[in-house]
Protein backbone atom coordinates (compact mmCIF):
# COMPACT_ATOMS: atom_id res chain seq x y z
CA UNK A 1 0.00 0.00 0.00
CA UNK A 2 2.77 2.56 0.49
CA UNK A 3 4.66 1.35 -2.15
CA UNK A 4 1.53 1.96 -4.21
CA UNK A 5 1.86 5.81 -2.78
CA UNK A 6 4.83 6.65 -3.09
CA UNK A 7 4.88 5.71 -6.74
CA UNK A 8 2.23 7.71 -7.36
CA UNK A 9 4.52 10.77 -5.98
CA UNK A 10 7.36 10.00 -7.97
CA UNK A 11 6.97 11.69 -11.46
CA UNK A 12 9.08 10.84 -14.66
CA UNK A 13 11.85 13.84 -13.77
CA UNK A 14 11.70 13.08 -10.42
CA UNK A 15 12.55 9.19 -11.65
CA UNK A 16 14.86 10.79 -14.40
CA UNK A 17 16.87 13.10 -11.72
CA UNK A 18 17.55 10.04 -9.22
CA UNK A 19 18.62 8.08 -12.08
CA UNK A 20 21.19 10.92 -13.42
CA UNK A 21 22.42 11.36 -9.63
CA UNK A 22 22.80 7.59 -9.27
CA UNK A 23 24.56 7.22 -12.20
CA UNK A 24 27.02 10.14 -11.34
CA UNK A 25 27.59 8.13 -8.16
CA UNK A 26 28.23 5.35 -9.92
CA UNK A 27 30.86 7.05 -11.91
CA UNK A 28 32.66 9.05 -9.29
CA UNK A 29 31.33 12.09 -10.41
CA UNK A 30 29.65 13.02 -7.20
CA UNK A 31 32.07 11.23 -4.39
CA UNK A 32 29.96 10.06 -1.67
CA UNK A 33 31.76 12.03 0.83
CA UNK A 34 30.04 15.26 -0.66
CA UNK A 35 26.75 14.49 0.38
CA UNK A 36 28.23 14.71 4.13
CA UNK A 37 30.14 17.74 3.98
CA UNK A 38 29.30 20.81 5.86
CA UNK A 39 29.79 24.53 5.00
CA UNK A 40 30.63 26.57 8.15
CA UNK A 41 31.71 30.25 8.12
CA UNK A 42 34.52 31.23 10.27
CA UNK A 43 36.72 34.23 11.30
CA UNK A 44 40.09 34.59 13.17
CA UNK A 45 42.23 37.73 14.21
CA UNK A 46 45.58 36.55 14.57
CA UNK A 47 48.67 37.78 16.16
CA UNK A 48 51.66 39.34 14.31
CA UNK A 49 54.19 37.30 15.66
CA UNK A 50 53.78 34.17 14.03
CA UNK A 51 52.71 32.33 16.93
CA UNK A 52 50.38 29.49 16.66
CA UNK A 53 46.96 30.55 17.22
CA UNK A 54 44.60 27.70 18.35
CA UNK A 55 40.94 28.53 18.24
CA UNK A 56 38.46 27.17 20.07
CA UNK A 57 34.94 26.16 18.56
CA UNK A 58 35.28 22.56 17.78
CA UNK A 59 32.98 21.12 14.82
CA UNK A 60 32.11 17.72 14.26
CA UNK A 61 32.92 16.02 11.14
CA UNK A 62 31.37 13.05 10.25
CA UNK A 63 32.87 11.63 6.82
CA UNK A 64 35.16 12.53 3.72
CA UNK A 65 37.43 15.41 3.20
CA UNK A 66 37.92 18.99 4.61
CA UNK A 67 38.50 21.92 2.50
CA UNK A 68 39.06 25.76 3.35
CA UNK A 69 38.19 29.33 0.99
CA UNK A 70 39.09 32.51 2.10
CA UNK A 71 36.06 35.12 1.84
CA UNK A 72 37.77 37.75 3.53
CA UNK A 73 41.51 38.99 4.14
CA UNK A 74 41.47 42.43 3.03
CA UNK A 75 44.59 44.15 4.61
CA UNK A 76 47.00 41.97 4.15
CA UNK A 77 46.21 39.62 1.06
CA UNK A 78 48.84 41.19 -1.06
CA UNK A 79 51.98 40.47 0.88
CA UNK A 80 51.24 37.78 4.08
CA UNK A 81 50.79 33.87 4.01
CA UNK A 82 48.47 32.26 6.32
CA UNK A 83 48.58 28.56 7.15
CA UNK A 84 46.03 26.50 8.42
CA UNK A 85 45.54 23.36 9.79
CA UNK A 86 42.84 20.97 11.77
CA UNK A 87 43.59 19.75 14.88
CA UNK A 88 41.42 16.88 17.37
CA UNK A 89 40.09 18.06 20.70
CA UNK A 90 43.74 16.81 22.49
CA UNK A 91 45.43 19.31 20.67
CA UNK A 92 47.13 17.41 18.13
CA UNK A 93 47.07 18.50 14.65
CA UNK A 94 45.71 15.86 12.80
CA UNK A 95 46.31 17.40 9.01
CA UNK A 96 48.81 19.29 6.96
CA UNK A 97 49.06 22.96 7.17
CA UNK A 98 47.71 24.30 4.10
CA UNK A 99 49.67 27.83 2.88
CA UNK A 100 47.75 30.41 1.46
CA UNK A 101 50.34 32.41 -0.31
CA UNK A 102 49.42 35.87 -1.64
CA UNK A 103 49.16 34.15 -5.22
CA UNK A 104 47.23 31.25 -4.13
CA UNK A 105 43.83 32.34 -2.35
CA UNK A 106 41.84 29.59 -3.70
CA UNK A 107 40.43 26.84 -2.20
CA UNK A 108 42.52 24.61 -0.38
CA UNK A 109 41.68 20.92 0.48
CA UNK A 110 43.60 19.29 3.86
CA UNK A 111 45.22 15.75 3.78
CA UNK A 112 45.92 14.18 6.93
CA UNK A 113 49.30 13.91 8.21
CA UNK A 114 49.69 10.79 6.46
CA UNK A 115 48.59 11.67 3.17
CA UNK A 116 44.78 11.15 3.28
CA UNK A 117 42.32 13.37 1.51
CA UNK A 118 39.85 11.53 4.12
CA UNK A 119 39.81 13.54 7.60
CA UNK A 120 38.88 10.61 10.33
CA UNK A 121 35.54 11.40 12.07
CA UNK A 122 35.72 13.66 15.08
CA UNK A 123 35.40 17.41 16.76
CA UNK A 124 37.47 19.57 14.54
CA UNK A 125 39.14 23.01 15.80
CA UNK A 126 41.66 25.08 13.55
CA UNK A 127 45.04 26.25 13.97
CA UNK A 128 46.10 29.19 11.88
CA UNK A 129 49.42 31.68 11.68
CA UNK A 130 50.39 34.04 9.79
CA UNK A 131 53.50 35.00 8.41
CA UNK A 132 54.25 38.72 8.22
CA UNK A 133 57.52 38.82 6.88
CA UNK A 134 59.19 42.13 7.25
CA UNK A 135 55.94 43.66 7.66
CA UNK A 136 55.52 43.25 11.58
CA UNK A 137 55.21 47.00 12.62
CA UNK A 138 52.44 47.21 10.13
CA UNK A 139 51.00 44.68 11.60
CA UNK A 140 49.75 46.55 14.94
CA UNK A 141 47.80 48.64 12.58
CA UNK A 142 46.16 46.23 10.50
CA UNK A 143 46.43 42.76 12.55
CA UNK A 144 45.59 39.80 10.17
CA UNK A 145 42.25 38.63 10.42
CA UNK A 146 40.27 35.85 8.57
CA UNK A 147 37.37 34.93 7.57
CA UNK A 148 36.65 31.54 5.45
CA UNK A 149 34.02 29.30 4.58
CA UNK A 150 35.13 25.85 6.06
CA UNK A 151 33.65 22.66 4.51
CA UNK A 152 34.39 19.63 6.63
CA UNK B 1 40.99 51.98 -7.07
CA UNK B 2 40.38 50.18 -3.76
CA UNK B 3 43.51 48.70 -3.43
CA UNK B 4 45.17 51.46 -3.96
CA UNK B 5 43.67 52.98 -1.33
CA UNK B 6 44.57 50.77 1.24
CA UNK B 7 48.39 50.33 0.10
CA UNK B 8 48.43 54.16 0.83
CA UNK B 9 46.42 54.24 4.18
CA UNK B 10 48.55 51.16 5.04
CA UNK B 11 51.51 52.88 4.04
CA UNK B 12 51.14 56.31 6.40
CA UNK B 13 50.05 53.82 8.96
CA UNK B 14 53.15 51.99 9.16
CA UNK B 15 54.98 56.00 9.11
CA UNK B 16 52.79 56.65 11.95
CA UNK B 17 54.27 53.83 13.78
CA UNK B 18 57.69 54.40 12.71
CA UNK B 19 57.39 57.90 14.20
CA UNK B 20 55.66 56.74 17.18
CA UNK B 21 58.53 55.00 17.98
CA UNK B 22 56.50 51.34 18.22
CA UNK B 23 59.14 48.72 17.55
CA UNK B 24 58.60 44.69 15.87
CA UNK B 25 58.99 43.67 19.46
CA UNK B 26 55.74 45.10 20.43
CA UNK B 27 54.01 43.96 17.36
CA UNK B 28 55.28 40.56 18.56
CA UNK B 29 53.68 40.70 22.02
CA UNK B 30 50.18 42.32 21.12
CA UNK B 31 47.46 40.11 22.07
CA UNK B 32 45.55 38.71 18.82
CA UNK B 33 42.30 39.10 20.37
CA UNK B 34 42.09 40.26 23.61
CA UNK B 35 40.75 38.39 26.51
CA UNK B 36 39.76 35.70 24.28
CA UNK B 37 43.46 34.43 24.00
CA UNK B 38 45.46 32.89 26.95
CA UNK B 39 48.67 31.60 27.35
CA UNK B 40 49.52 28.03 28.84
CA UNK B 41 49.98 28.90 32.09
CA UNK B 42 46.37 30.76 31.94
CA UNK B 43 44.77 27.46 30.16
CA UNK B 44 45.70 25.60 32.91
CA UNK B 45 44.51 27.75 35.70
CA UNK B 46 41.02 27.74 33.70
CA UNK B 47 40.75 24.16 33.25
CA UNK B 48 41.27 23.55 36.92
CA UNK B 49 38.81 25.72 38.03
CA UNK B 50 36.25 24.65 36.11
CA UNK B 51 36.65 21.07 37.37
CA UNK B 52 36.47 22.17 40.22
CA UNK B 53 32.90 23.28 39.66
CA UNK B 54 31.87 21.10 37.21
CA UNK B 55 28.19 21.35 36.84
CA UNK B 56 27.65 17.62 35.22
CA UNK B 57 27.58 14.53 36.39
CA UNK B 58 30.44 11.87 35.91
CA UNK B 59 30.34 8.45 35.98
CA UNK B 60 31.40 6.54 39.12
CA UNK B 61 34.70 5.94 39.51
CA UNK B 62 35.69 8.84 36.98
CA UNK B 63 37.48 11.90 38.15
CA UNK B 64 39.23 15.07 36.44
CA UNK B 65 42.94 14.95 35.71
CA UNK B 66 44.71 18.01 37.75
CA UNK B 67 46.16 18.85 34.25
CA UNK B 68 44.43 19.07 30.67
CA UNK B 69 46.42 17.79 27.59
CA UNK B 70 49.43 20.38 26.99
CA UNK B 71 48.71 23.67 25.14
CA UNK B 72 51.10 25.88 23.61
CA UNK B 73 51.14 29.28 21.70
CA UNK B 74 48.20 31.41 21.53
CA UNK B 75 45.09 29.56 22.96
CA UNK B 76 41.57 30.61 22.60
CA UNK B 77 40.45 30.85 25.86
CA UNK B 78 37.56 28.59 25.39
CA UNK B 79 39.67 25.69 25.26
CA UNK B 80 40.02 25.18 28.83
CA UNK B 81 37.02 24.55 29.44
CA UNK B 82 36.38 22.57 26.31
CA UNK B 83 39.28 20.27 27.97
CA UNK B 84 36.93 19.51 30.89
CA UNK B 85 34.04 19.00 28.54
CA UNK B 86 35.39 16.67 26.32
CA UNK B 87 36.44 14.83 29.34
CA UNK B 88 33.59 14.63 30.58
CA UNK B 89 31.17 13.55 27.18
CA UNK B 90 34.15 11.01 26.81
CA UNK B 91 33.51 9.40 29.74
CA UNK B 92 30.09 8.71 28.99
CA UNK B 93 31.02 7.32 25.70
CA UNK B 94 33.06 4.92 27.11
CA UNK B 95 30.13 3.89 29.26
CA UNK B 96 27.69 4.01 26.46
CA UNK B 97 30.46 2.10 24.01
CA UNK B 98 32.06 -0.37 26.46
CA UNK B 99 29.18 -0.80 29.60
CA UNK B 100 26.92 -3.85 30.11
CA UNK B 101 24.96 -1.73 32.73
CA UNK B 102 21.23 -0.60 30.95
CA UNK B 103 20.53 1.89 33.65
CA UNK B 104 24.06 3.53 32.83
CA UNK B 105 23.76 3.55 29.46
CA UNK B 106 20.39 5.10 29.33
CA UNK B 107 22.26 7.80 31.72
CA UNK B 108 25.24 8.04 29.43
CA UNK B 109 22.54 8.55 26.20
CA UNK B 110 21.06 11.33 28.13
CA UNK B 111 24.34 13.34 29.04
CA UNK B 112 25.71 12.53 25.19
CA UNK B 113 22.42 14.24 23.86
CA UNK B 114 22.90 16.95 26.44
CA UNK B 115 26.66 17.96 25.34
CA UNK B 116 26.51 20.19 22.62
CA UNK B 117 23.96 22.74 25.05
CA UNK B 118 25.96 22.65 28.05
CA UNK B 119 27.34 26.39 29.13
CA UNK B 120 30.52 25.37 27.24
CA UNK B 121 28.74 23.82 24.04
CA UNK B 122 26.79 26.27 23.44
CA UNK B 123 29.01 28.78 23.33
CA UNK B 124 31.74 27.06 21.34
CA UNK B 125 30.97 23.70 20.06
CA UNK B 126 29.03 24.47 16.54
CA UNK B 127 26.87 21.37 16.11
CA UNK B 128 24.20 23.85 13.19
CA UNK B 129 24.91 20.52 11.22
CA UNK B 130 23.28 18.24 13.68
CA UNK B 131 26.27 15.80 12.81
CA UNK B 132 26.15 15.07 16.50
CA UNK B 133 22.79 14.75 17.44
CA UNK B 134 22.73 12.40 14.66
CA UNK B 135 25.88 10.62 16.35
CA UNK B 136 23.64 10.01 18.83
CA UNK B 137 20.74 8.84 17.58
CA UNK B 138 22.45 6.15 15.57
CA UNK B 139 24.16 4.81 18.42
CA UNK B 140 20.51 4.94 20.46
CA UNK B 141 19.26 3.02 16.94
CA UNK B 142 21.97 0.48 17.96
CA UNK B 143 24.64 1.62 15.48
CA UNK B 144 27.73 2.39 17.52
CA UNK B 145 30.22 2.97 14.49
CA UNK B 146 30.32 6.76 14.37
CA UNK B 147 30.21 6.86 18.08
CA UNK B 148 32.87 4.45 17.87
CA UNK B 149 34.80 6.89 15.16
CA UNK B 150 34.14 9.76 17.66
CA UNK B 151 35.12 8.16 20.86
CA UNK B 152 38.62 6.81 18.66
CA UNK B 153 39.37 10.76 17.66
CA UNK B 154 38.30 12.88 20.64
CA UNK B 155 38.97 10.88 23.31
CA UNK B 156 43.02 9.63 23.72
CA UNK B 157 43.90 12.22 26.66
CA UNK B 158 40.87 10.71 28.45
CA UNK B 159 42.35 6.73 27.36
CA UNK B 160 45.53 7.63 28.99
CA UNK B 161 44.59 9.12 32.02
CA UNK B 162 42.35 6.11 32.37
CA UNK B 163 44.42 3.58 30.94
CA UNK B 164 41.86 2.36 27.97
Amino acid sequence: MNTQRTKKHIGPKALAALGVAGILTMVGVLPAEAAAAKTYSISAQINCSGALYQGDTFRPHSSGGASITLTDDSYWRSGWSLRVGLRHTDGTQITNSLEFKPSSRAKHTWETTSGSTTIPAGDLATNSRVDVGSDSALCISFPPSYSANLVQ
Amino acid sequence: MRTRIITVTATLAACLVAVTGCSSKAAQTQPSSGDKVIDSAKYIALYQKTIAHFPEPMPNGITFPSDPPAMQGQIGIGNAAGMAYFYWNCSWEDVYLNGTDQTLKAKALTQMKKFPNTSWGSKYYDDSSGIWVDVVKKASLGDLSELQQFYDSDCSYYRQVNHK
